[in-house]
């Protein structure tokens, strides 16, 4: 999308528990002007995607963070979300887990409760996909940048 | 409908080579990649061919997944989770496997590639679980 996004001040905040990183590349403007907190601008298109985008950012960490809560219940522990938008309708939560975890059965009933998250959650205008990846030390974090993943959960 | 034996032909071979990489220790990035290509081929041996609504109207028969893409598929898809999605329809016993290799394959570049001897078996053992539902 190539709009024209003016810098004024910041007027869009992620959600509490979420901090925004903000030396992303998204290959986006309006996403690009959400991380670093300019303005929309005055065009009235812009700011209804603006307004669709920050609504769909409110159900991405807000179904993520059911995920993390339903899988506290199964004593698995994830070490941290990502997520990455891939336009204003798509969505991409990544969480870190540890192998153990990753590799046990129980891991499982992870994914069944990821994809009825995302049914639950999936509309014409928004679409999210869940990720695990089993992290050591080895967590690539200049790729996680290049690619786009913009949000980082942070509550202790 | 007839299925369609080129994809199993293919599952096969990657299967080989999955097989072959197992053999030694070095490898468990590329075992978990082909197991995951393997998987792919024998859920596409399962899923297809089957029919659906055509957009001009009446039926059309879905033979692959570049069918799937151009007459039924969200837009806002790729490819590899549009046969997620039929998986979760057409193979519901064996989803959760799917998912988890096909999660593997998306995120192995945040680890630089790395990848366990552990997690390479749980990929075998996986493809192997997948290879037994589809060709059944």
């Amino acid at each position: 999308m190539n709009a024209t996004i003016t810098s004024k001040t910041n007027t869009s905040n992620p959600p509490e528990h979420w901090k925004k990183e903000e030396t992303v590349f998204t290959g986006d403007d309006l996403i690009d002007a959400y991380v670093k907190g300019k303005e929309e601008g005055k065009d009235e298109f812009l700011k209804i995607l603006a307004k669709q985008f920050n609504d769909n950012i409110v159900i991405a960490t807000s179904v993520s963070e059911k995920l993390l809560e339903e899988a506290e219940k199964l004593n698995i522990k994830f070490d941290g979300i990502r997520i990455k938008a891939e336009g204003i309708t798509k969505f991409i939560a990544l969480f870190l887990t540890n192998e153990v975890d990753f590799i046990s059965d129980k891991f499982r009933r992870i994914y069944t409760l990821s994809r009825k998250l995302k049914n639950q959650s999936e509309s014409a205008s928004f679409y999210i996909t869940f990720s695990f990846i089993p992290v050591t030390n080895n967590l690539n974090e200049k790729s996680l940048s290049s690619d786009g993943f913009f949000l980082k959960y942070e509550k202790e | 409908m007839k299925r369609n034996e080129d994809k199993l032909k293919h599952a096969l071979h990657n299967e080989l080579v999955c097989n072959y990489l197992a053999l030694q220790t070095d490898f468990p990035d590329w075992i978990i990649t082909s197991a995951f290509y393997t998987s792919l081929h024998f859920i596409s041996y399962k899923v297809f061919p089957f029919e659906a609504p055509s957009i001009e109207g009446g039926k059309t028969k879905i033979e692959c997944i570049d069918d799937f893409m151009r007459n039924k598929g969200d837009k806002r898809l790729s490819k590899h989770e549009l046969l997620s999605n039929l998986a979760s329809k057409k193979c519901k016993d064996i989803l959760e496997d799917y998912d988890w290799l096909l999660n593997m394959s998306m995120t192995a570049r945040y680890t630089n590639y790395y990848q366990s001897i552990p997690v390479a078996n749980k990929a075998i053992s996986i493809m192997k679980k997948i290879k037994k539902y589809c060709i059944a």
